[in-house]
Order: C-alpha cells, then structure tokens, then sequence
C-alpha cells in the first residue's frame, strides 16, 4: 500500500487500526525487557522518562512519512532531548504543573544547556527554544506525538498485563475525561491520523479502569 | 574550545577532561531513573531496560557525533533508525547479556528480521534496510551505530548504583571489554571514552578480578 492508501485505511477502517497496534505491541515490550541478566518475570508496569522517550522515536518511525515535509533529523533530535529538563526536575503530569513549575523547567534546561559539553550548548539552546515556542511543524508534531504516547503506554499494558490501574489513578496524576480533553486533546486534534488512533485507544483504556471518571 | 581542540584532548587521554564530559553525560542518564506517574521503582538493585539503553545511545549520538569529521555527510535519519532498532531482535530473544553472547549474528539477524515483518506496513522498508545495512557493517553510520552500542554500557556502569549489579554479575574488566576493542577501533574519541571509562571503574573497585 502507497502512504496515502494507509492513511485512508487508518481513517475510515477501525480494524486496520487496531491490527496496527497489534503489530506495534511486540516492539513496546522492550521497554519491559531488562539487560544485565535481570529477569522481569513480574512484569514492571512503571516506566522512565528515558522509555517514554523510547516510545516517542517508535511512534516518530509510524507517524512521519505522514508528514513528508518535516525535518527528519530535527524531530529526532527535539524527541530525544524534549524531556531533558525533568533530569534537574521531577516529572509532573500536564495537568499538575504550575506556572512556577514551567518556569523551573525553563531554568532546568538553561542549567542543561551551561552545563553540557561545549559543542552541544549551541544545539540544545535551539531545541529547548524552538520546542517551547511550538511554532514549527517539527516542534508542533514532537509535541503531538508526546501527548499521545501514554495513550499508546497505558493501551499496551491494558492488552498485556494485569494492571494495577489504581495506581493511574491518584489525585494528582489520574485524569478524568474533561481534564484529558482540556490537558492533551488541543494538541492530537489537529493530527487526523494521531486523533484516529486516540479515538480508538482512548475508549480501550476506560474499560480497562485506567481513567479515574469517563463520562 | 573548537571540535578539534575537544577531539585532540580526549584522543590525548586527558583523563581530568574525559572524566569530566563523561559526568556531564551522565547527568541526561537521570532521566532512566526518572519514574513516570508519580510512581517508584524499587532501587535496591538498579535495572535497566533495552529502551533505556537505546535512549542512551541517542543521547551519546548527538555528542559523538559532532566530534567526527567523517560523518558530516553521514545520513543521520539512517543513524537514529539503526539506533532505535539495532536490537530488535530481542523482542523475540530478550537480551543477552554480551560478556555471556556465543550466539551466531547471523541469527540474530534472522530473529530482527521475522520481527520486521511483523510491524506495521509503513515502518517496513526503513526498519529492513536500516538493519540489513547495520548487520553488514560496512558504512560508516553502521560503523558508528556499532561503536555506540558498544560504548554506552560504560555510561551506563560508571555509577554507583551499577557496582552491585556488576558484582552480583561477576564481571571483570576483561569481561566487561569483551568483543567491544575490534567495533571501537576506527572511533578513536569513543575507544578512549571507553578505554578511560573502563580504567577508572576498575582503579574504584567496580569489577571483580580475574
């Protein structure tokens, strides 16, 4: 099938979908595969902000022959390096981060950037500036492709594992259908073939308990 | 400092500065550590999943990268293509660690590809020609792609919290450089990381003897 052909399956076949996220399933568990001779009999449902990022270059893989003008090289580089400030910062889910919180992050990546190996400072000064501004395609769909990757996450675990879904579910990091549509959706919706999959995950991941209220 | 003022002071073995870009590094290796969700991990005994070490190997891409002039005109897409899936085939096998590695890479190969073909139609063809061109080992991008996979464990050890696994592992210096000399010779910056890495781990008691 040419691109086009896909992406016209995606939005008007739901079973195309779904057989597309049965086949990305097998590559996700290397987020669960441990080196260093571990075994993970138990299967870990938590996941690093460096496995996020692991899911964000698959879902890059996937989506980016949608989006044939884009910079190839600077979505990569924007993905990997999106998420750099929660190393000075803990991690804070969308819907908990203060205005104080974003300023930390700006100052993170300020202290990232002064603090890294010479030749990088240059580098990471345009991505860290050019990913706040979302004002560039690439920037724009980085951040899409952020959003929408716990959507892949939980749907994974709700089709591999018994999932304590209660811990998805804490005051501060569960969400409600409202707070997702106000948090997340902004940024999938004007991405019809990311907005598909959402629409088809998104009812998946209720039944299977990880939103706190979907109504 | 310019590219090759940085370059010729790794090269040379300054050990100080060596040690001190590795620190620098390591510090985007926090992000492994980082739980999502509010949520913990047990850190008693330290883990590490084939994700987190392909994150790894972005991050040390983007510095390495720079400090050689024979990748200017490398295909960089292809770069990070061969990085996200250069151990694919683990999905069906789980990894093996490499001190304990006797397995035929034609396998392996023949394992990555029954995988590729189980992806969807659109990642197909890239995934199978970044990877064909990985296992055949003769561009420069697969070169450097190999070289990083072979360095990152030692961004990755070099910190307290790896020395238990490394005991509990017994792995030696020897073992720990196992099969990596041959794949870091024609990256000098990355073999003296290596090199510099492995030794200040061994003067701090991280491996074993033998």
């Amino acid at each position: 099938m040419t691109i086009s052909e896909i992406q016209e399956k995606i939005l008007t076949d739901e079973a195309f979908v779904t057989t597309e996220l049965k086949n990305f399933l097998l590559y996700y568990n290397l987020k669960h595969t441990l080196r260093w001779g571990r075994d993970n009999g138990e299967k870990d449902e938590t996941e690093s902000v460096a496995e996020h990022v692991y899911g964000m270059h698959i879902l890059v893989d996937y989506f980016l022959p949608f989006y044939p003008k884009l910079d190839s090289e600077k979505v990569r580089q924007l993905t990997t390096w999106h998420d750099m400030a929660e190393a000075v910062v803990d991690d804070m889910t969308t819907k908990t981060k203060t205005d104080a919180h974003r300023q930390a992050e700006t100052d993170a990546e300020k202290k990232i950037t002064q603090e890294s190996p010479e030749q990088l400072h240059p580098v990471l000064q345009v991505l860290f500036d050019e990913y706040q501004e979302q004002k560039t395609a690439e920037a724009k769909f980085v951040k899409a492709v952020d959003k929408i990757e716990p959507i892949f996450h939980m749907y994974f675990l709700a089709k591999t594992t018994e999932v304590n879904t209660d811990a998805f579910k804490t005051d501060d990091s569960g969400w409600e259908m409202s707070e997702y549509k106000e948090h997340r959706r902004p940024y999938i919706a004007n991405h019809p073939v990311l907005w598909r999959f959402d629409n088809i995950m998104t009812p998946v991941i209720n039944d299977a308990g990880f939103f706190k209220e979907w109504a | 400092m310019t590219i090759s003022e940085i370059k010729n002071k790794i090269i040379q073995e300054d050990i100080a500065f060596v040690l001190s870009e590795h620190k620098k590094l390591h510090s985007l290796y926090a992000l492994k550590k980082e739980i999502r969700y509010e949520r913990v991990r047990d850190t008693s005994f330290l883990t590490e999943s084939v994700a987190e070490h392909v994150y790894g190997m972005h991050c040390l891409c983007d510095y390495f990268f720079s400090l050689d002039e024979r990748l200017a005109s490398a295909d960089v897409a292809k770069i990070h293509t061969m990085i996200q899936y250069h151990d694919i085939d683990e999905v069906k096998t789980g990894d093996i660690p490499n001190y304990l590695k006797d397995v035929d890479p034609n396998s392996e190969f023949t394992a990555a590809k029954e995988v590729i073909l189980g992806l969807p139609e659109v990642m197909q063809e890239t995934i199978a020609t970044a990877m064909a061109e990985y296992h055949a080992q003769e561009t420069i991008e697969a070169k450097f792609v190999k070289a990083l996979d072979k360095v990152e464990p030692a961004f990755q050890c070099y910190d307290e919290e790896m020395k238990p696994v490394l005991q509990v592992n017994k792995i030696s210096l020897a073992k720990g450089m196992k099969g990596k000399p041959k794949y870091l010779a024609e990256f000098p910056v990355i073999e003296h990381f290596n090199n510099v890495i492995g030794s200040q781990m061994e003067l701090e008691g991280y491996f074993v003897a033998g």
